[in-house]
């Protein structure tokens, strides 16, 4: 889980080549001059400029990079994905509703296992009713197999605040958590995460993008 | 009362009357519809360098809302830095002081001096001299900041630092920079670089520090980095939310959002020992924390109401109910104070933009223009405020809008995609 972390040191430049700030005087009585020309050389890592190539706006695809041993939620085959609306994913598997529980099935965009996004409306965290049956497919499975350990990764759009929405996805998380401990999910099999606005699906500013970014996605281990 | 009438008093006397001694702080009118004082500047004189610090200097000013530059005609002649001038001569600009500056060669560097002259009476008001500085284009901020105050009777905060994060690629190659710089935005200097996000960033006092929340982990975290030495360490990174850094003015504490008892609220870390005071108690969202100036209130963002309004409440334990600030607009969030000034997010007519209040008489207006601000942050000086904005093509730029309202500035940035800005403390290095 441990990404790539690179800390690098801002050397002396803030720091050893700054002067006083008091260093502007008025002039009724300027000391003479040429005493205070800084000496000491600048060591300074120009880590900003440099490195810009390759600049991307923001998510394209739909990946996103927690997934590494995790299974894509939104990759499961061609009905997986929500599409515009929100919500649209859940009604179509009403007919595949008795396909078999099993690990195999999250691939099967034919079972609602293969659906692990929920989504919401602005600004609210409760589950719409259309997702009750994808809930409680994914409650039956992880019954099956008590060892597997799901994230439900929560997620906001980008208008209001950005820790505002940290937290309201946050409670996006709960609820669908809330929701599977009712069906006697244990807490430890789930791991949750509010998100925000930080990692959009679509960064478009309309209301189709902002729908697909309200939402929260179940997590399979790979 | 009297101080307001004679304030006011001050504002109506005829420009001439009230400006003829040098020693007077001079006290810009703030009111009516373009209130910005008129200046002119004459071509600094000595080399490239003179232009540049020049150019600075103008921004720098013009970014604060207080001046406009009205341009230098071709025809008018000014006399060189030191020399005499008939008022007449710049009547037809309308400008009512001139800047007149140059650089004194002092080995490999310069010094920078500025004079002010008043051009209704043709003398110099005052005159500044700023040593030279490594970072060359400190030397012009710290003279804007002297400008500034000459003018406004307030500290200039145009040398100071901001930090931001800058994201950019998709989906598995998606990176995020932690980065310090100038406060309009020059020098950009990488901090942390991350695959995942990296958000909130707060300034410790004295801009030594810088605390943020990185999802390095697959989970939130705060921590709190030393900008000169990289050094960095792990202050909250318990179960659930751990976001929200807001330092208090000694640095001894920082306010912070966390779900570690199952809902967002408000909760006081002590640096020193880890301790931690709760504050808030409600089943709403809790979070944005912000320390009033006198460092006994916090003020922070909670949909206790239905939807994210502000709310005060003591910084000690069992602090009591909280007090709801903000009445107008749909939504007020993501407050950041100083001094008696406190800007916010506020949606109003579907548009998400920066409002500032004056928290002793809790008036507030709208002073940003986007239909997507977000993260405000205020100058030190309480006069303008840095926040994030859409720029060409909805990519996410910085901004400064001036506490009138009256300037909006896009800031320089070599990245495309930049949010969570904060501004430092003044500097003491």
């Amino acid at each position: 889980m441990m990404k790539h972390l690179s800390v690098m040191a801002i050397a002396s430049a803030l720091f050893m080549t700054a002067c006083s700030t008091q260093n502007v005087s008025r002039d009724n009585n300027i000391p003479e001059a040429g005493s205070s020309v800084a000496t000491s050389t600048m060591n300074s890592q120009q880590g900003g400029a440099g490195s810009t190539s390759g600049l991307n706006n923001g998510v394209g695809g739909g990946v996103s990079n927690t997934g590494a041993g995790y299974y894509n939620p939104h990759g499961a085959g061609a009905g997986a994905g929500a599409g515009a609306g929100a919500g649209a994913g859940a009604g179509a598997g009403a007919a595949n509703a008795n396909a078999a529980i099993t690990l195999e099935n999250l691939k099967n965009p034919r079972s609602p296992l293969s659906k692990r996004i929920i989504y919401f409306e602005y600004n609210k965290a409760s589950i719409k009713p259309e997702y009750q049956q994808v809930l409680n497919a994914h409650a039956k499975l992880l019954k099956q197999y008590p060892n597997i350990q799901i994230r439900l990764e929560g997620h906001a759009d980008e208008r209001g605040t950005r820790e505002y929405n940290v937290a309201l996805s946050e409670q996006r998380a709960k609820t669908v958590e809330w929701h599977l401990k009712s069906q006697g999910i244990a807490g430890s099999q789930m791991e949750i995460v509010g998100y925000g606005e930080e990692k959009p699906i679509r960064v478009n500013s309309n209301e189709e993008s902002w729908a697909e970014n309200r939402r929260v996605e179940i997590r399979y281990p790979r | 009362m009297k101080k307001l009438l004679q304030l006011t008093l001050l504002l109506l006397l005829p420009l001439v009357a009230s400006f003829t001694h040098a020693d007077i702080d001079l006290v810009i009118d703030k009111s009516g519809e373009d209130a910005r004082l008129k200046l002119v500047m004459a071509p600094f004189e000595g080399d490239q360098r003179a232009r540049q610090m020049q150019t600075v200097i103008r921004d720098d000013l013009k970014r604060s809302g207080q001046f406009s530059f009205v341009a230098l005609p071709k025809t008018i002649y000014i006399s060189p830095f030191g020399g005499s001038l008939n008022p007449q001569t710049l009547k037809p600009t309308g400008a009512e002081f001139l800047l007149r500056g140059k650089t004194v060669p002092i080995g490999q560097g310069f010094n920078l001096e500025v004079e002010i002259i008043d051009m209704n009476n043709g003398r110099k008001l005052t005159g500044f001299r700023t040593n030279y500085h490594q970072k060359q284009r400190r030397i012009a901020h710290q003279t804007a900041d002297a400008i500034y105050k000459q003018f406004t009777g307030v500290r200039g905060a145009f040398d100071t630092r901001i930090a931001y994060v800058a994201s950019q690629g998709a989906g598995e190659n998606r990176s995020f920079k932690l980065i310090v710089a100038d406060a309009d935005g020059h020098d950009p200097q990488t901090l942390v670089t991350s695959h995942e996000p990296i958000m909130s960033t707060a300034w410790g006092p004295q801009a030594r520090r810088i605390a943020y929340v990185s999802f390095e982990s697959g989970r939130p975290a705060v921590f709190i980095q030393d900008v000169m030495t990289g050094e960095r360490r792990t202050v909250s990174a318990r179960r659930g939310i751990n976001g929200s850094p807001a330092w208090s003015k000694n640095g001894r504490q920082l306010a912070l959002s966390l779900s570690v008892e199952g809902n967002p609220e408000i909760y006081i870390l002590n640096l020193a020992d880890g301790n931690l005071t709760r504050l808030t108690h409600s089943r709403a969202i809790d979070t944005e924390p912000s320390w009033t100036a006198d460092g006994r209130s916090i003020v922070f963002t909670s949909d206790r109401g239905g939807n994210p309004q502000l709310y005060k409440i003591s910084a000690n334990a069992n602090a009591g109910k909280p007090q709801r600030l903000t009445f107008e607009g749909k939504y007020n969030s993501a407050p950041s104070i100083q001094g008696q000034k406190m800007a916010m997010i506020r949606q109003q007519g579907g548009k998400f933009q920066v409002a500032l209040m004056d928290l002793t008489n809790r008036a507030s207006e709208v002073i940003s223009r986007g239909s997507l601000d977000e993260s405000p942050s205020i100058a030190p000086n309480g006069g303008m405020v840095l926040y994030e904005t859409r720029g060409i093509a909805r990519k996410h730029v910085l901004a400064v809008a001036s506490g009138n309202g009256l300037e909006k500035s896009v800031l320089h940035s070599p990245y495309q995609n930049v949010g969570h800005p904060s501004w430092s403390p003044f500097l003491y290095h």
